[in-house]
């Protein structure tokens, strides 16, 4: 499969705030496997990501690999973060740049 | 205080399950195989070049330990490497055929997985990371911030020292303000300071 278009979903803080997270994990899911790239404007707690890494590897098979996960500033101590997960498989290359408040991803899909 | 605690404080005999974890090819269970070796006089799992060579969790029961004044009996569990990610192609650079390739990246997801529910069981973590790498990574920030949220006590053990291109003070300086003890598992070098630690952390 040669994904000629890469769709980026953006989801806001208050977003996250307004819904569960096992609603969240849900739709971070479903956007990802089929092919989203996601940026969020928070980081995940790191139970939420291990439960949305559990869950997306049960999709793993020869085309889909899994995601990877970018945080744009790389300190235990910023709060403002913005965190991109996006789906590990042929054919994107992402990287992210700039700081929380502005930034720009670059995805390079051959 | 609990008889159970009472009658452990008086004999000093304390009984504590470790978690080893890590990204994969942080050298995990080379220093498993390393105390084992040492204190029960074998080795539990096998180290090769491959990544993922640990697919299922490996539990090392009845390992006793003196130290500090206190005897440890350990269970230690060696994890899976933690990855977000399987690429099954990056086996066959190893020789694999596609089918083994395919068949290996299954198990690895399972073992993935199996590791990351197993933060809940274990008393202590020791985190294995590589320090001839930059492991400021998504991965092991998760596995710190699961383990603090469960307030499960952890060190960080920056593996391969021995290498020339290691780099254990960088790994102090982004892990700043956490438990650092640069290791090697491959000679040993440091790893009874580890368990001396470890000591420490179960009080």
């Amino acid at each position: 499969m040669i994904q000629k278009s890469v769709k980026v979903e953006y989801i806001t803080r208050e977003y996250l705030k307004r819904h569960r997270l096992k609603e969240i994990i849900e739709e971070l899911v479903q956007k990802i496997v089929k092919g989203s790239v996601i940026v969020l404007e928070e980081d995940l707690p790191p139970q939420v990501q291990t439960e949305l890494i559990i869950r997306i590897l049960n999709f793993v098979d020869t085309n889909f690999f899994g995601i990877d996960l970018k945080r744009l500033n790389g300190s235990f101590s910023k709060r403002k973060v913005v965190t991109v997960i996006y789906p590990k498989n042929r054919e994107i290359d992402l990287n992210i740049y700039g700081s929380p408040e502005r930034f720009g991803i670059s995805i390079k899909v051959p | 205080m609990g008889l159970l605690q009472r009658v452990l404080r008086k004999t000093k005999k304390v009984s504590v399950k470790i978690g080893v974890f890590g990204e994969v090819g942080a050298g995990k269970t080379t220093l498993v195989n390393y105390i084992t070796k040492n204190y029960i006089g074998e080795e539990v799992g096998s180290v090769t070049g491959i990544p993922h060579e640990t697919r299922r969790i490996q539990q090392i029961e009845n390992v006793h330990v003196r130290c500090d004044g206190k005897e440890l009996n350990l269970t230690i569990v060696d994890t899976p490497g933690l990855a977000t990610y399987i690429d099954y192609r990056g086996f066959m650079e190893y020789g694999l055929s596609e089918d083994e390739a395919i068949n290996r990246a299954k198990e690895a997801t399972k073992g993935v997985v199996e590791a990351l529910k197993e933060f809940d069981k274990v008393d202590v973590a020791i985190i294995v990371v590589d320090s001839t790498k930059i492991p400021f990574n998504q991965i092991n920030m998760m596995l710190i911030g699961n383990l603090e949220i469960r307030k499960i006590p952890y060190i960080i053990a920056a593996n391969k020292i021995d290498r020339d291109d290691a780099k254990p003070g960088a790994i102090k300086e982004i892990f700043n303000n956490k438990p650092v003890i640069p290791i090697s598992a491959l000679t040993g070098e440091n790893v009874e300071k580890l368990i001396e630690e470890i000591s420490k952390k179960i009080g």
